[in-house]
């Protein structure tokens, strides 16, 4: 276990590593700089050599590779810089944006799973076809329905119509409950999407059929023999969709006016701030890393037929007793 | 008169699809009597298994029964409300499943899902279930079961899974068990002991045993009395000695005709026939054998939360198969049959020793000389369902040899897929249907017809026939005979059965954890088997008490 947590933290160090240099050479990619962009460019009164005295206090008149170099040799120790617009450190403006999108998309989360974990159990329980036609057409919808629009009608329903939660700001809990909503839409129908398609499969297994001959109900059939098993590749799914709530909070903390990681991100990147920007993409990596690694420790705590080896041609095979290999690939 | 269990009557059982609804069951009636073992036999599609689904009205989606009663003790299963199911299965009625590799739920411990059916049924406190989930897997005959109950099922042999899946069968001590091929995924030797154990199980119980097996062999050694279908109808019923005796029905006598369990000790096996006429003579000594191994040896590294180590798969093989004969390399699952089969065919390298074709050393053939290699040698497979790509034609997938070597044009290409279908026996008007629209035996034809298109001396038959009804086992087997006396070919037959083996094979190998334990000629092994296993082997064929009745044995 040590040996395995050892391995994959130097894979997720090597992920952030890349996911930093990835954003880095994007964005100094980019036509223009901050400098200029800030001082307002060709048009404004300041001249190239004061212009020029800023870029070399910011480093960057120097070479690419130094600058990169020097920037990561400062993450290092933990300094992410400071942000073009207004000098602030990254790591206060980072800091203090966490907290309120951490709300929402904590909040969101559980509706998620709580509501797409549900559509998809009642979904492939209920006996009338019909209505388990409708309720499996639901995630499809959901994700098919664009963030900003389902935002704002819900904003326009639950904040003007029937006036019930605030429309923007980050005032107490019922200014989370909207924007907790529409991200949870994306999110949930994926969840639900996934798990009643991984349902469905379950409960046509053979031993799914051992249960019921034993006499079990359908309730027991359902929620104790084929959900553990159908959770499998939702818990994978949930892994993945945690960065989505991230990016999700761009669109969300827009709409609702409310500040947090989503609304740093949409205006630094407006202003070219590179290193509010980078500390972002960092600290997103960061995040996306720590949950996939906690999903692969909690994967053979729900399956006991998953052994922490790194076994890559047997990963997909069949975990009978141990068998010959079959006379695959032939002349 | 014992106590009537099950009484089935007029059941007409239909499957709605999208092709239109299929009678899958038109008019079965059947019982069983406590304390008595009814078999049910048939081929794939005969109802049998859909008959079995219905007595404990596991019928699968879409499946309606149309008309008829199925009575258990009183209980009117196939109308029964879901409360009334729930209380007889399990209870009144356990079932033991085909497939124990997948009939177990794979992230539950094996105590608990013994015990499951106790709590169920509210029959024990929690405490209680979990001892006797224990006595129960010890009585199914599960070594250590206090082991095995905190175990999953991916930790257990296939036959141990079988003996968890009994236990839960058994636990709740119901009055009927319905077993349904509950031995068919299993090796012979296992199968026997499975099923000695079921009958000392029930014996003693008055437990009522409804078996559905495809092996008349399996229904004549260990039932009361015999139910034959065919097409969704019962067609012959009566004791053991009655049906396979003196069969009245048409379908019986076919079926009985084609058992292979049965057919080599009755009827001279025609392959023995032909290779008796021949047969040796046509084995020049001069020429050595088109296919050798000698002492090869193969090495698995296992998973380092096994323990690491090694397994070793392969260990100091060595065999001869001569040009125009057949070689039957035979065993149990985990032998290393396929493996050595794997190693002459150079998919595999081997450890150590050394592969001789034509007495040429091609142990380390690679590149260029290993793709002309692979001209001479072709295999068939077990699985004809898998082993034919779904969305090609038959044309397409039996001259694709061709194309990857290059040979002929577009146009030769056709005429040789014509030509190799009718060598095979295939209308030509199967060149343009799909794997789906053709039958197991049919699919198994075109793999064969595939193996052939590029003339190859060697064929390596790894379980060709074990995927199939017995009647069309026997097909195969005989155009496989055809064949190899037509084209001269050289067989490596792989097969755990050692019945099917007796027919086609020349010569045989009895692998056992990977070493050749007995080498010889067929009959000389089969008359006079010198080894343990192999006497252990063939005395678990089915059908002993057939042969031994009617005289048929050699």
């Amino acid at each position: 276990m040590t040996r395995y947590l050892a391995v994959r933290l130097a894979q997720a160090l090597g992920v952030l590593w890349a996911a930093y240099t990835v954003s880095f050479v994007v964005l100094y990619a980019l036509p223009g700089d901050p400098v200029s962009l800030l001082y307002g460019g060709d048009s404004s009164d300041i001249s190239p050599e004061q212009l020029a005295a800023v870029r070399a206090e910011y480093g960057l008149d120097r070479p690419l590779p130094v600058q990169y170099l020097t920037q990561l040799g400062h993450v290092l120790q933990g300094d992410l810089g400071t942000s073009v617009v207004n000098g602030r450190p990254v790591t206060d403006l980072v800091a203090e944006a966490v907290p309120p999108t951490a709300q929402i998309a904590a909040l969101g989360l559980v509706l998620a799973l709580v509501l797409g974990g549900g559509l998809a159990i009642v979904a492939t329980y209920v006996r009338s076809r019909a209505l388990s036609h409708t309720l499996l057409s639901l995630p499809p919808l959901g994700v098919a329905i664009p963030s900003f629009w389902f935002g704002l009608t819900l904003v326009q329903w639950f904040s003007f119509t029937f006036p019930v939660f605030p429309a923007v700001g980050n005032k107490g809990f019922a200014s989370l409950v909207l924007p907790a909503i529409t991200l949870a839409l994306p999110t949930g129908a994926l969840v639900a999407q996934m798990l009643s398609r991984s349902l469905l499969g379950t409960l046509h297994e053979p031993w799914a059929d051992t249960a019921r001959a034993k006499g079990a109900g359908r309730v027991r059939v359902h929620l104790r023999h084929a959900l553990r098993n159908a959770a499998l590749p939702t818990l994978t799914v949930t892994g993945l969709v945690i960065g989505g709530l991230l990016s999700g909070a761009v669109v969300t903390e827009t709409v609702f006016s409310r500040a947090g990681l989503g609304r740093l991100t949409a205006t630094s990147v407006g202003a070219q701030d590179v290193p509010v920007v980078q500390g972002i993409v960092l600290f997103a990596a960061t995040v996306y890393v720590l949950v996939n690694l906690l999903v692969d420790v909690l994967y053979p705590l729900l399956d006991p037929r998953i052994v922490r080896v790194r076994r890559p041609r047997a990963a997909a095979a069949p975990t009978g007793p141990a068998g010959e290999p079959a006379l695959v690939g032939a002349a | 008169m014992s106590e009537r269990l099950l009484t089935v009557a007029d059941l007409a059982v239909t499957y709605r699809t999208r092709h239109g609804d299929v009678r899958a069951v038109k008019d079965v009636s059947l019982h069983v009597d406590a304390g008595e073992t009814v078999a049910l036999v048939g081929e794939s599609g005969s109802g049998k298994s859909t008959t079995a689904a219905a007595v404990v009205r596991l019928l699968a989606d879409g499946a309606r029964i149309e008309r008829g009663t199925v009575d258990l003790l009183g209980h009117d299963v196939a109308h029964a409300s879901p409360r009334t199911l729930q209380a007889v299965r399990g209870r009144l009625v356990g079932l033991v499943p085909q497939d124990p590799t997948v009939s177990l739920n794979p992230v539950q411990r094996i105590g608990d899902q013994v015990a499951e059916v106790l709590r169920i049924h509210g029959l024990v406190g929690r405490r209680g279930a979990v001892v006797a989930a224990v006595e129960a897997l010890r009585a199914a005959g599960l070594p250590d079961p206090e082991v095995r109950a905190r175990q999953y099922p991916h930790e257990l042999s296939g036959g141990m899974r079988q003996r968890v899946l009994i236990a839960i069968a058994l636990v709740a001590k119901p009055r009927l068990l319905v077993a349904d091929e509950p031995t068919s995924a299993l090796d012979v030797t296992v199968q026997r002991q499975i099923l000695d154990h079921l009958e000392t199980l029930t014996s003693g119980t008055g437990t009522g045993i409804l078996l559905i097996t495809h092996d008349l062999g399996v229904a004549a050694d260990r039932a009361d009395r015999i139910v034959v279908m065919s097409q969704g109808r019962v067609v012959e019923h009566g004791t053991p000695d009655a049906v396979l005796g003196s069969p009245q029905d048409a379908y019986t006598r076919a079926l009985l005709a084609a058992a292979p369990s049965l057919r080599g000790a009755r009827v001279r096996p025609r392959v023995a026939s032909a290779s008796s006429t021949t047969g040796p003579p046509t084995v020049d000594p001069a020429v050595g054998p088109v296919l050798e191994v000698r002492h090869l040896v193969k090495d698995f590294a296992l998973p380092r939360s096994a323990g690491g180590g090694r397994l070793r798969a392969v260990d100091d093989v060595s065999f001869a198969l001569p040009r125009g004969r057949t070689l039957a390399l035979v065993g149990e699952s985990g032998s290393g049959k396929s493996t050595t089969a794997r190693l002459a065919l150079r998919l595999t390298d081997p450890t150590s020793g050394t592969v001789l074709v034509d007495g040429q050393d091609v142990t380390g053939t690679h590149g260029e000389h290993l793709r002309a290699l692979r001209r001479r040698m072709q295999v068939v497979y077990q699985n004809p369902y898998a082993s034919l790509d779904p969305r090609w034609s038959v044309e397409r997938i039996v001259t694709e040899p061709l194309r990857a070597f290059r040979v002929g044009d577009r146009r030769t290409r056709a005429a040789r897929a014509a030509e190799l279908l009718d060598v095979v026996a295939l209308p030509a008007t199967a060149l343009q249907r799909r794997p789906a629209e053709l039958s197991g035996g049919q699919r198994q034809r075109v793999a064969i017809a595939r193996a052939l298109a590029l003339q190859p001396e060697v064929v390596v038959l790894d379980e060709p026939v074990s995927a199939l009804d017995v009647s069309v086992q026997a097909q195969v087997l005989d155009l496989l005979a055809g064949l190899q006396e037509g084209l001269g070919l050289s067989y490596l037959f792989i097969s755990h059965d050692l019945a099917v083996v007796r027919q086609v094979a020349h010569e045989v190998a009895v692998l056992q954890h990977g070493r050749v334990v007995e080498q010889g000629a067929v009959e000389a092994v089969f008359a006079d088997p010198r080894a343990e296993y192999t006497a252990e082997l063939l005395s678990a064929i089915p059908g002993a008490r057939v042969r031994a009745t009617t005289g048929g044995a050699r």
